[in-house]
């Protein structure tokens, strides 16, 4: 009997459960003073990219070649040992369809880009940075509100209406919400959050009512002053050195940073708040121009992250046939009987 | 009424427990008592195909109840996990012609995975959006089987060293096939939804790399026999079978319930 492939694999595998369940408790129990084996940086290196050699440690470059080495002996255990015969065709479908999930994974972990952040508005459309001219609207359509409420109706579900679009022509068009990302050929949209977002505020200044969001500059009427709105903070927090913080993204004590800009170059641009609860204190009052904190403007923001994953076809078609070649060998009781059991 | 109380009150686990429990006693007692052997055997075997029963008609219940398949949480875990246990034994009953030790020694198994259920909090657990997919069912699902065959595997391979009992030995390999099935569906499973859900097929974090050590374990143990089978090589495999399973202990429990983590059991 040819046993030195599979003798040697099995070898392998259990020095490779060794290092990894020891270098697992290793990092649980004692990561700081084994800080160069941090979880963190194994992660990095085995999943978010493998380019990045300078996070590789001793202990991972150990294992990295024996799984090489395990994957050559299961091809050749695959090949010497199972041939091209019919009855042994299900053993390979597995075998292969492990390799190509494999292969896939690798070419994700070597060529793919992961995690691109963009925030959008409710009908707003934007460019995929990396994405060959893909763009992805955010689409009407979803109340947040009862979005919000999910289907247990304990915990919050994101949800929005995404687009993927390439020039005007719409590609895809899916409700995104957790467990369900729009995926279009290896590529991969993931929405992280999606709600109202607080952007601005509407006063009434004098006589005038005026609707200004974050950035935005606006001139006052009669007034030698532009308004400009620098920052917004929904719950109102100011910690020891005096620093005002929002405490929550909850609208439980709104402020705005507002700055009068002179129209003229000789004066200097104050800055100061705008409360909600107190807008009789406000930068404007010592000017003698009289403002009135009307309402919040709220709007549908949906952030989502983007994911290019080359190797992705290949590995859900690697699963594919692994699943396949498991089910044929549930019901393949012939050949692992005939294998496994010489006693029988 | 009835229904609350099989739902989250402590007939939901005070019934099975007490048919288990019977079934069990008429297991042991079928392993001293040769003169009423049969009886005690299918004694035994009946109540098991009524804890079963009871058992799923709770697992149903909770599942209308809280809109998901229930293995959220340490009480659903457990109750499921006995569950698949006791299904496994009745399998296996059915298809070994003679019962004997390691047989008892799962259920048994099934019945000290129960009994804490007793004393676990027991309502309906909302479900977080992340784990509202079929895909997270499923990967419960052939888990705890799989789990359930690895142990049933181990009871097999302890009755094999103890009793020399080498019928026995088809059965243990056909657990660690079939578990080592189900054991890769999960894997299957969770990958995909790992990655639909958080953009990566697969989390080093402390459970991922003992559950891939756990695969990687079968996955060897199931090439071994490939090699060569002789009297010493089948008491080895016998004795890989337990190892394997303590592994199996403590990758489903030990993590869960002595380390910190996100992926709780």
């Amino acid at each position: 009997m040819n046993r030195s492939p599979i003798y040697k694999t099995l070898r392998v595998v259990i020095i490779i459960i060794f290092l990894l369940l020891l270098g697992s408790l290793i990092i649980y129990f004692i990561p700081e003073t084994f800080s160069q084996i941090h979880h963190g940086n194994f992660n990095a290196w085995l999943i978010m990219n493998l380019r990045r050699i300078n996070l590789v440690t001793f202990w991972i470059l150990l294992l990295i070649p024996l799984i090489i080495f395990l994957a050559i002996s299961i091809l050749r255990c695959l090949f010497t040992r199972t041939g091209y015969g019919k009855k042994r065709a299900v053993s390979s479908l597995f075998h292969i369809g492990f390799l190509l999930a494999i292969i896939g994974f690798c070419l994700d972990c070597t060529f793919g880009v992961r995690g691109v952040e963009l925030s959008i508005r409710s009908g707003e459309q934007t460019e995929i940075p990396g994405f060959s001219g893909l763009s992805i609207k955010m689409a009407d359509g979803i109340d947040p509100v009862t979005a919000c409420k999910g289907k247990s109706g304990f915990f919050e579900a994101p949800q929005a209406i995404l687009e993927l679009l390439k020039g005007d022509r719409m590609l895809k068009r899916i409700t995104a919400g957790p467990n369900r990302p729009l995926l279009y050929r290896g590529k991969a949209v993931y929405l992280i959050q999606s709600g109202k977002r607080w952007t601005g505020v509407r006063l009434r200044i004098e006589d005038r009512v005026i609707e200004i969001r974050q950035g935005e500059i606006m001139p006052l009427l009669n007034q030698p002053y532009k308004i400009r709105m620098d920052r917004t903070v929904p719950h109102l927090g100011i910690d020891k050195e005096g620093n005002i913080f929002s405490q929550s993204q909850g609208m439980m004590n709104p402020a705005a940073q507002i700055s009068l800009i002179p129209v003229s170059e000789a004066d200097q641009i104050m800055t100061g708040w705008l409360f909600q609860k107190f807008s009789h204190m406000n930068p404007l009052s010592k000017k003698g121009i009289h403002v009135e904190w009307l309402s919040n403007l709220m709007e549908d923001e949906t952030v989502v992250h983007f994911g290019n994953h080359p190797g992705l076809g290949l590995v859900l078609a690697g699963m594919f046939l692994a699943l396949i070649g498991t089910i044929f060998m549930l019901y393949g009781h012939v050949i692992y009987q005939k294998q496994a059991t010489p006693l029988e | 009424m009835l229904r609350i109380a099989m739902t989250e009150g402590i007939y939901s686990v005070m019934l099975p427990l007490s048919l288990l429990f019977i079934s069990l006693v008429s297991s042991v007692a079928h392993l001293f008592l040769k003169r009423r052997a049969l009886f005690l055997n299918r004694l035994s075997f009946a109540f098991a195909c009524l804890c079963v029963v009871s058992q799923t008609i709770t697992i149903i219940l909770r599942w209308f109840a809280g809109g998901h398949f229930p293995v959220v949480g340490r009480f659903e875990a457990f109750f499921f996990f006995s569950c698949c246990l006791v299904a496994v034994y009745i399998y296996l009953s059915c298809r070994i012609k003679e019962t004997g030790l390691g047989l008892t020694a799962l259920l048994l198994m099934g019945f000290v995975f129960l009994l804490p259920c007793i004393w676990t909090p027991k309502p309906v657990a909302p479900l977080t959006p992340f784990l509202d997919t079929p895909l997270f069912s499923l990967h419960v699902l052939f888990s705890f089987f799989g789990y359930a065959l690895f142990a049933a595997s181990a009871c097999l391979s302890g009755e094999f060293l103890a009793a020399k009992a080498k019928d026995r030995f088809v059965w243990i390999e056909r657990c660690i096939s079939l578990g080592f099935s189900f054991f890769t569906f999960c894997m299957i499973a969770g990958a995909i939804w790992a990655y639909i859900a958080w953009e990566s097929y697969w989390m080093w974090n402390l459970k991922g790399i003992w559950s891939f050590s756990l695969w990687l374990f079968y996955a060897g143990l199931i090439h071994q026999r490939f090699i060569s089978v002789d009297e010493f090589s089948l008491k080895r495999r016998a004795i890989y079978a337990i190892a394997g399973f303590c592994l199996t202990l403590f990758t489903f429990l030990g993590l869960g319930l002595l380390m910190k983590g996100t992926h709780r059991l």
